[in-house]
């Protein structure tokens, strides 16, 4: 979109093949299931960040309720392989289609919204469903329910799951890139800065934004489902828990809102920084670094670790040739 | 007027539209036609209703009264971009543009496609991008093109948002203050520019306190006063009506 965008193309692409490489090639060389199980929290986390930075960083709509469609993808997974005998794979598709449903109930309604009462709405849809699922009995109630186990031995288990997270984590990451250069991804921009000079230019912000939510809800649907079959449980608190929407969007600030690669480092750091706290200084003083990381990373680079290079190359470089006009005639 | 111009079909008509904000009656049955193909003015004091009208045709507001059409077609009940789609843009007294977007990416927004299948096209069509860059020429704004829009002048903004209405096929340009805060030379470019597009067969409905360009540039001006229309003609008329007069200079 901006001219930056292709500067030294080839060493994008190699660092991406050579990540996509190591991705495939992890599990064959680690095979210890902790770390395993940590790689497969950091493709959950990208994919949902990936999908919440849609509405989110493109369009500004800030949404506390993805986790709606991450918990419902997991009761989809659990009601139709506990009480209607469907496999795994057409259960988690399953997932993703009921999050598109949902989305599209949900979101023709609240997009009306704008700012913070969309954000308030999004919250509330998320308590909401997590009040109905917990309340319905044949589900377990608070209590949820147990899924059945998968055929993979213990030690062979992981392995599925891993490539099937990093499958949807690339689908989720591949969609963006896509939709950020069409026209979609274009007038979401637009309709950041200026929601009625969009509307004004010809742009039917309600069927984008709609449409935008739909496609940010599947995903989650997806990995929901599939964490419900990976942990083998699923039950309210956990699955509709607001520390996902929560942990979703400082993964966002931190990396960089609205680019590509912001989730991926987001999620990434976060999950794996979570891990190594836990075990390095106690999990009591885990949220406190968290807090301060966001603060320093909030204060210093509020465009997110992404921008990082952006920035320190802007703050060495020599004022340049000034638009005269943005000091002396701006005027407003 | 309506004599020399008996052919031309009619591109806006406005019938008794009105619009109250409390007890304030911003437009009170306003009813004008703007004929196909010319430009017209619409000029009145601080407060007289212009924006609000402006804000009516292009669908901001929903009217309280009357009706309007674009063509034969009524559009009073349409959507701001369904009348987009029709053929009908406007500007901002206040310019807005995308100020996160460069230059040449806010001339890529306007549009008058929103079929399902046309969000995922690539946005970097080639066509539209030489077009956008020929109209950045004209207003020598090309250097600026990669530029974040927020970070251009009040001036330059304007011609900006000048130059995206003219990025699309629409036949009816509404345009809220053109010349305000641009400098003399620019004034001039832009009068030239309009006139331009009229002889491109576009139909122009400007709201300008300018009167040099007013005067120079309009084949019909319509005068609101109170949100009602106070007169209506060529104009050399409106120049010497006593009632405008009074309405602007006196009191």
């Amino acid at each position: 979109m901006k001219a930056t965008a292709t500067v030294r193309p080839y060493t994008g692409r190699i660092a991406i093949a050579l990540a996509c490489l190591l991705i495939v090639l992890f599990p064959l060389v680690v095979q210890e299931r902790y770390y395993l199980h940590i790689a497969i929290l950091i493709f959950i986390y990208i994919t949902l960040v990936q999908s919440w930075n849609l509405p989110g960083g493109f369009a500004g709509y800030i949404s506390f309720g993805h986790v709606l469609f991450f918990g419902m993808g997991g009761y989809t997974v659990g009601i139709l392989m506990n009480f209607l005998n469907v496999g795994p794979t057409w259960a988690i598709l399953a997932a993703g289609g009921v999050a598109i449903v949902l989305a599209l109930l949900f979101g023709s309604i609240s997009l009306r919204l704008r700012g913070v009462y969309f954000a308030i709405a999004t919250l509330a849809v998320a308590i909401i469903g997590k009040l109905v699922i917990g309340n319905i009995d044949v589900l377990g109630g608070a209590e949820g329910m147990l899924l059945p186990l998968s055929p993979w031995s213990i030690e062979f288990e992981k392995i599925p799951f891993y490539y099937a997270a990093a499958g949807t984590a690339a689908a989720a990451t591949l969609t963006m890139v896509l939709i950020r250069r069409s026209n979609l991804g274009f007038r979401l921009l637009a309709l950041k800065d200026d929601e009625d000079k969009a509307e004004a230019s010809g742009i039917n912000t309600t069927k984008h934004k709609v449409i935008a939510f739909i496609i940010s809800a599947f995903f989650p649907g997806i990995i929901g489902g599939l964490h419900a079959y990976y942990i083998g449980y699923i039950n309210p608190a956990a699955n509709f828990s607001i520390l996902y929407s929560a942990n979703v969007l400082v993964m966002a600030a931190f990396g960089g809102i609205g680019t590509i690669g912001g989730p991926i480092i987001g999620a990434t750091t976060f999950v794996a920084l979570s891990e190594i706290l836990s075990y390095s200084v106690g999990s009591q003083f885990r949220l406190g670094i968290y807090g301060l990381i966001l603060v320093l990373v909030t204060i210093f680079l509020p465009r997110g670790v992404i921008s990082l290079r952006e920035t320190l190359r802007s703050r060495r470089r020599a004022p340049r040739e000034q638009l005269e006009a943005t000091t002396s005639e701006r005027g407003d | 007027m309506q004599a020399t111009q008996e052919r031309a079909a009619t591109a806006l008509r406005l019938d008794r539209v009105s619009k109250r904000f409390g007890g304030i009656r911003a437009v009170d049955e306003v009813s004008f036609d703007v004929q196909d193909n010319s430009i017209c003015g619409l000029i009145g004091p601080n407060g007289s209703g212009k924006t609000t009208l402006f804000n009516l045709v292009s669908g901001f507001y929903k009217l309280d009264r009357g009706e309007i059409y674009y063509g034969s077609e009524r559009i009073d009940r349409l959507r701001p971009h369904r009348r987009v789609e029709r053929g009908i843009i406007r500007t901002f007294q206040i310019t807005r543009v995308f100020p996160h977007l460069s230059v040449l990416d806010n001339l890529m927004i306007p549009t008058c496609d929103n079929r399902l299948a046309a969000l995922f096209h690539s946005a970097l069509g080639t066509r539209r991008r030489t077009r956008g860059e020929e109209l950045l020429s004209l207003l020598g704004l090309k250097r600026l093109r990669d530029e974040p829009a927020g970070n251009l002048s009040f001036g330059q903004q304007k011609l900006v948002e000048l130059a995206m209405s003219f990025m699309i096929e629409t036949r009816l340009i509404m345009l809220d203050e053109p010349s305000a805060g641009i400098n003399p030379t620019l004034v001039n470019q832009v009068r030239d520019w309009i006139r331009a597009e009229q002889k491109n067969g576009r139909t122009f409905l400007i709201i300008e306190h300018n009167m040099h360009v007013v005067m120079d540039i309009c084949d019909k001006i319509i005068v609101l006063h109170h949100g009602k229309k106070l007169a209506e003609g060529a104009p050399a008329q409106i120049q010497d009506d006593p009632v405008v007069l009074e309405a602007y200079l006196g009191g």
